[in-house]
């Protein structure tokens, strides 16, 4: 057998829910060990300024908990695989290992939801997480004359991103009715006046510039020869169809498109916990005790890896994990009396999430952004012309497996995060069938492309005890 | 306009790598990704019948787009992929390569 080390807790993730975990664990004393595959802790939405560039920048007092003594933090560490129930098999640059422990908090965050329309891979369009991390990190945005489009508030952020750099942005494009949604919705955005206050400030940056913000409005196509030059935008009806006869087009260098955000799903599917189809956000979600364990025992899921519902929920629900886990190991009334606390402002912030989904919401069908021509997968290049017969054929029934194995989408290195969710929906559309009932592709490990060198790299700890990646597997993944 | 902030923002001193054999300037603490947006450098990925061209997408290390290959060798994400002096990137991939 394999080298195992074990820990008490461990927490998947440094971003803001699972640093927030650590911090509340070493309040009450408690040691953990935290993994990311990130090269310095902060998640996305803590992402630091390269430590080589210098400018004004806010940094989170949470990051301070990385170097606290009961810490251990060990960045650039990929989890690939839970071979047993809270036993997770590791690998970094520098070696690779299996890590048992008592408590797992899964804090593995969110990435933006995929929507492919003609034209999206072309150099130039970038998504909107991709362009705030950008700008985040090393103080560089995709060009100069940039629209931004989708649907939901990053696009705010991506927009506010752009405008402090100097960009030119043409317009925001939003495919939510937002102003008029927002009435309906805005108590309960004042459950939380210091996020609405910083929404509404980004909103009066793109009125100061001038900037047009255009609503149920969407990109349909980009055009360029090496790199986007130009847009297409179509008006959405009130039904969400679009509108083709409406349209306007922008030269543009840049193109930053963001549909709102989805959990990763990868570790808590390899780790055996049972999801739900989450229809208003249509997406899945592992499910979650009131105190965050998820189907499997002493497995947490926390943040926006869990459900999307922003950094400041991340950071209450990290803290949720916590305390529960605090409250088996060594209950006592003040770890009680703080989680019930924790537990109110919880409901505060679903209160806040739930409102501001409700401004965003649109009944824009994504299938009807792509054309023959466009590429689904982007991995393998694989194009809808090459897919949709297999969902029209009336031999066999039509299945996201199948989809896989024949067209190879889903096979690339991005392991299906950039395809899946919206064949899910292609599949849900050209069948009939509701969304939550077109059945995932099975998880399968690697959870992340790791390099066979690593795994049986000479530099590990022990070389005669190499992790063995057939293994047999005690947990089966849903 | 320059994709690189320059308005209260400090770099270090500049140095070369070379992108398709061309020296192009990187400044410390960037990714190689930075460095292709900033010179509009497009990715190739070949294969039998196609030749297309790709680039940074995903900014986090999701979809693989930005790979390219460094040092003659490892294929690498270039969002990733710290610039250091001399690195040698080649932009264009063959698709099995991926």
């Amino acid at each position: 057998m394999s080298a195992i080390s074990e820990r008490n807790v461990v927490i998947v993730g440094a971003g803001p829910s699972g640093l927030a975990a650590a911090a509340e664990l070493v309040r009450f004393g408690i040691p953990c060990t935290i993994l990311d595959d990130q090269k310095r802790p902060g998640g996305q939405y803590f992402k630091q300024l390269s430590p080589e560039i210098q400018s004004t920048q806010e940094s989170s007092p949470l990051l301070d908990i990385c170097s606290h003594r009961l810490v251990e933090l060990r960045c650039e560490t990929t989890v690939w695989d839970f071979p047993a129930p809270r036993t997770l098999a590791w690998v970094s640059g520098t070696g690779n290992g299996r890590l048992k422990t008592r408590s797992l908090i899964l804090a593995t965050g969110a990435y933006d939801r995929p929507a492919p329309f003609e034209g999206w891979t072309l150099p130039g369009v970038v998504s909107a997480g991709g362009l705030v991390n950008l700008y985040k990190s090393q103080r560089v945005i995709t060009g100069s004359r940039v629209v931004v489009a989708g649907n939901g508030p990053l696009l705010l952020t991506a927009a506010q991103c752009l405008l402090q750099a100097g960009a030119e942005v043409l317009a925001l494009i939003e495919a939510a009715p937002f102003a008029t949604q927002v009435i309906r919705h805005f108590p309960g955005l004042l459950v939380q006046p210091g996020l609405l206050g910083k929404g509404m400030g980004y909103r009066f940056g793109l009125w100061c510039r001038s900037v047009p913000v255009l609503e149920q409005q969407v990109v349909t196509g980009a055009r360029g020869d090496q790199w986007i030059e130009k847009i297409e935008v179509n008006a959405l009806d009130d039904k969400g169809k679009i509108c083709r006869e409406k349209r306007v087009e922008f030269d543009v260098d840049a193109l930053v498109t963001g549909y709102g955000l989805m959990p990763s799903l990868e570790l808590t599917r390899l780790a055996g916990c049972r999801h739900s189809f989450h229809s208003p956000d249509g997406v899945w979600v592992p499910e979650r005790s009131t105190e965050l364990e998820s189907s499997v025992s002493n497995v947490y899921v926390v943040g926006d890896g869990a459900s999307v519902a922003g950094y400041q929920n991340a950071m209450v629900e990290g803290r949720i994990a916590a305390l529960a886990i605090l409250n088996k190991e060594q209950p006592s009334s003040r770890v009680s009396t703080t989680l019930k606390t924790i537990l109110r402002q919880r409901r505060r912030q679903q209160r806040f999430s739930q409102a501001l989904s409700g401004c965003y919401r649109t009944p824009l069908d994504y299938s009807a952004l792509v054309t023959p021509d466009t590429v689904i997968c982007r991995c393998e290049n694989v194009l809808l012309s090459e897919i949709t017969p297999m969902l029209t054929d009336s031999a066999s029934v039509p299945s996201l497996a199948r989809v896989k194995s024949e067209t190879r989408a889903g096979m690339g290195r991005c392991g299906g995060r950039n395809c899946m969710p919206f064949l899910a929906g292609l599949l849900s559309s050209a069948t009939g069938q509701p969304s939550e009932a077109i059945a995932l592709p099975r998880a399968r490990p690697p959870a992340r492309p790791v390099r066979i060198g690593d795994l049986f790299s000479e530099k590990l700890p022990d070389p005669d005890l190499p992790v063995d990646p057939h293994a047999p597997r005690a947990v089966k993944a849903r | 306009m320059s994709p690189r902030v320059e308005h209260e923002v400090a770099r270090g001193e500049p140095f070369d790598i070379e992108i398709d054999g061309q020296p192009i300037k990187a400044y410390p603490g960037e990714t190689v990704a930075a460095i292709l947006i900033v010179n509009r450098i497009a990715l190739a990925r070949t294969d039998a019948a196609d030749r297309i061209t790709r680039g940074y997408y995903c900014g986090m290390g999701v979809c693989w787009e930005c790979a390219v290959r460094i040092d003659g060798r490892s294929v690498v994400r270039a969002c990733k992929e710290p610039a250091v002096k001399g690195l040698k990137v080649e932009t264009c991939l063959d698709v099995g390569d991926l």
